[in-house]
């Protein structure tokens, strides 16, 4: 048996070892994708058990919507395989595609910040609305005022904005609690808005731009027709934005088939190894309150009753 | 050495869309249910015909047993409406830290859950839990923002309030039972007629046995004369209705309809 597989992936920072310990010097590895190692069952199933640990981990992270890091995916699940980090998280991906329609996405490669984006339109608002609901639609209406505007917004106008939709900076909501926090902390944490600073400006003013997140979960053709469908107009009038918008669903498009055709690959291999058969050992630990709530996805507003915000 | 496969479900993209919607929504009632389950065959399969929900189900939970977690199905404490959630089996600290509650939020649900056991009730008071702010681990917490907190939990169906008490939902039930039961081995109440948990229900008086509501509604269907099934005395409390499907579906067509209009006055 070939003792000298190495499944070294050219883009981890991790260093990958044989599972056995067989450490032979030299420099003599040939790189196998770890798909087509052959498969030492013991071995796959201690890595699909992280996977699968992985996956609720995820799932349950992914409720509060802040983008997860992978520090943190390796400090809490993976511990001591973290060499087989890249292997975990494709069959992590894998599983959370296959059971829940979820693909896990990173947004910035320089942090390592992952979030999980339901794979095609959802269907939320099909049975009215849920607790997220109210918190989205102020959000869609901030990312309109944004893009409407040229990209980025001057803070002045979206708190101009907040008291004709009867918020009030200062005074706590009851969905949305404080607003200015959920505007300024909330839905930057969660990388729904970039909140920076105007360069030079003093007294310091700020300014707010659409966060990553925004560009992952809706896009600004879809922005724009929400804010056309709110000012009753058709979304050709706005032809600046407009174009913006067609370029980027060009843009978006060939990033997706191209995503699509990689994860292919990987999983024709990962078809290949009996994915759901490992016996796990009890975790101990007690259990708290925990649900499960896949990321909002932007897009639901579209599928939801009338626009009734404005 | 080869494992053996068990013989598992298929996941189509009608279930995978099915439990995607199960799981944005947290805790569901059956109509809504069936509803979810028609709307998910309608986007991707029309042609198909629809599975027996039980069925559906259990192809899913088939399919999400090796990370375990499943669709659980239970009923309402106090009028016995089917609910169904997606519910951890396994007892992880992957829950702990990754919870949409800090650690003192999460304290205080815990001082509010063993009030709430403890009662005789199955309530607990918005006064009695406040009280034990003081107590919280973890970041100190003000009284006011504790109240938030009980409504955040309310917003998340992990409790209900009725005139200022609380007590647990139906889906906390559905999640915890296993954990409650064996944290709070002396303190849990038990139903005499299904051997499930019993937050909410009545007592017979004389011995001291409880019953769901629902649980008595169904025990006691067509019986003239209600008899505690433990010591044969008198059973003193008025017994509430079978839940009946068909009247809810009427309840929440109108109720919908109500919903729309509401909305539309932001």
């Amino acid at each position: 048996m070939d003792s000298r597989n190495d499944s070294d992936y050219k883009t981890t920072p991790f260093q990958s070892k044989h599972l056995n310990g067989d450490e032979r010097g030299g420099g003599n590895y040939r790189w196998i994708p770890w798909g087509q190692r052959p498969p030492l069952s013991r071995d796959v199933a201690i890595l699909q058990e992280r996977a699968n640990k992985l996956v609720k981990y995820l799932l349950v992270k992914d409720q509060t919507k802040i983008p997860i890091k992978s520090s943190d995916m390796l400090k809490d699940v993976i511990q001591e395989y973290d060499e087989y980090f890249p292997e975990i998280i494709e069959r992590a991906s894998y599983a959370l595609e296959k059971m829940f329609r979820v693909n896990l996405k990173e947004i910035d490669k320089q942090s390592s910040l992952y979030i999980l984006i339901s794979i095609q339109e959802s269907s939320a608002g099909i049975l009215g609305t849920t607790k997220d609901t109210p918190k989205l639609d102020l959000l869609m209406v901030i990312l309109s005022v944004i893009f409407m505007n040229g990209n980025k917004a001057n803070e002045a106008v979206i708190w101009e904005l907040l008291p004709k939709l009867g918020l009030h900076p200062g005074v706590r909501h009851s969905l949305f609690g404080e607003v200015r926090k959920l505007i300024t902390d909330e839905f930057v944490k969660q990388k729904y808005l970039e909140y920076k600073r105007v360069p030079n400006s003093r007294p310091p003013e700020y300014e707010f731009f659409w966060g990553l997140c925004s560009y992952h979960e809706t896009s600004k053709m879809k922005v724009l027709k929400f804010a056309c469908k709110v000012q009753k107009k058709d979304p050709k009038d706005w032809a600046v934005q407009y174009r913006e918008a067609v370029e980027m669903e060009v843009q978006a498009a060939a990033v997706a088939v191209a995503e699509a055709e990689a994860r292919a690959e990987i999983y024709i291999a990962c078809l290949q190894i009996p994915l759901m058969n490992c016996s796990s050992p009890s975790h101990g630990a007690k259990v708290h309150p925990w649900n499960l709530c896949p990321r909002s996805n932007l897009s639901r507003y579209y599928q939801s009753a009338e626009g009734d915000i404005l | 050495m080869q494992g053996s496969t068990r013989r598992m479900g298929v996941m189509t993209d009608v279930h995978r869309r099915f439990l995607q919607l199960l799981m944005t929504h947290g805790v569901l009632e059956e109509w809504d249910v069936q509803r979810l389950q028609k709307h998910c065959y309608k986007v991707h399969d029309r042609t198909a015909t629809v599975e027996k929900l039980e069925d559906f189900i259990n192809n899913i939970n088939s399919v999400l047993e090796s990370l375990y977690i499943e669709i659980k199905k239970g009923v309402t404490e106090d009028d016995g409406r089917p609910i169904y959630a997606l519910v951890n089996l396994a007892t992880t600290s992957i829950s702990k830290m990754a919870s949409d509650f800090a650690e003192n939020e999460l304290d205080l649900f815990r001082k509010a859950l063993e009030l709430i056991i403890d009662s005789e009730t199955g309530f607990a008071s918005s006064t009695n839990i406040l009280n034990l702010v003081d107590q919280l681990k973890g970041k100190k917490m003000r009284k006011k923002e504790a109240e938030h907190v009980l409504q955040k939990f309310v917003q998340n169906k992990w409790l209900i309030e009725k005139e200022g008490e609380f007590t647990l939902h139906g889906r906390a039930i559905l999640e915890m039972e296993q954990y409650i039961r064996e944290t709070y081995p002396d303190a849990v109440k038990v139903c005499t007629i299904c051997h499930s948990l019993l937050i909410q229900g009545q007592s017979c008086e004389t011995c001291g046995i409880r019953m769901h509501l629902p649980c008595v509604a169904k025990y006691f269907q067509s019986h003239s004369e209600p008899r505690c099934p433990h010591c044969n005395d008198y059973w003193p409390h008025e017994i509430p209705e079978v839940f009946d499907p068909e009247k809810e579906r009427e309840a929440s067509i109108s109720k919908s309809n109500k919903r729309s209009l509401r909305s539309r006055q932001h």
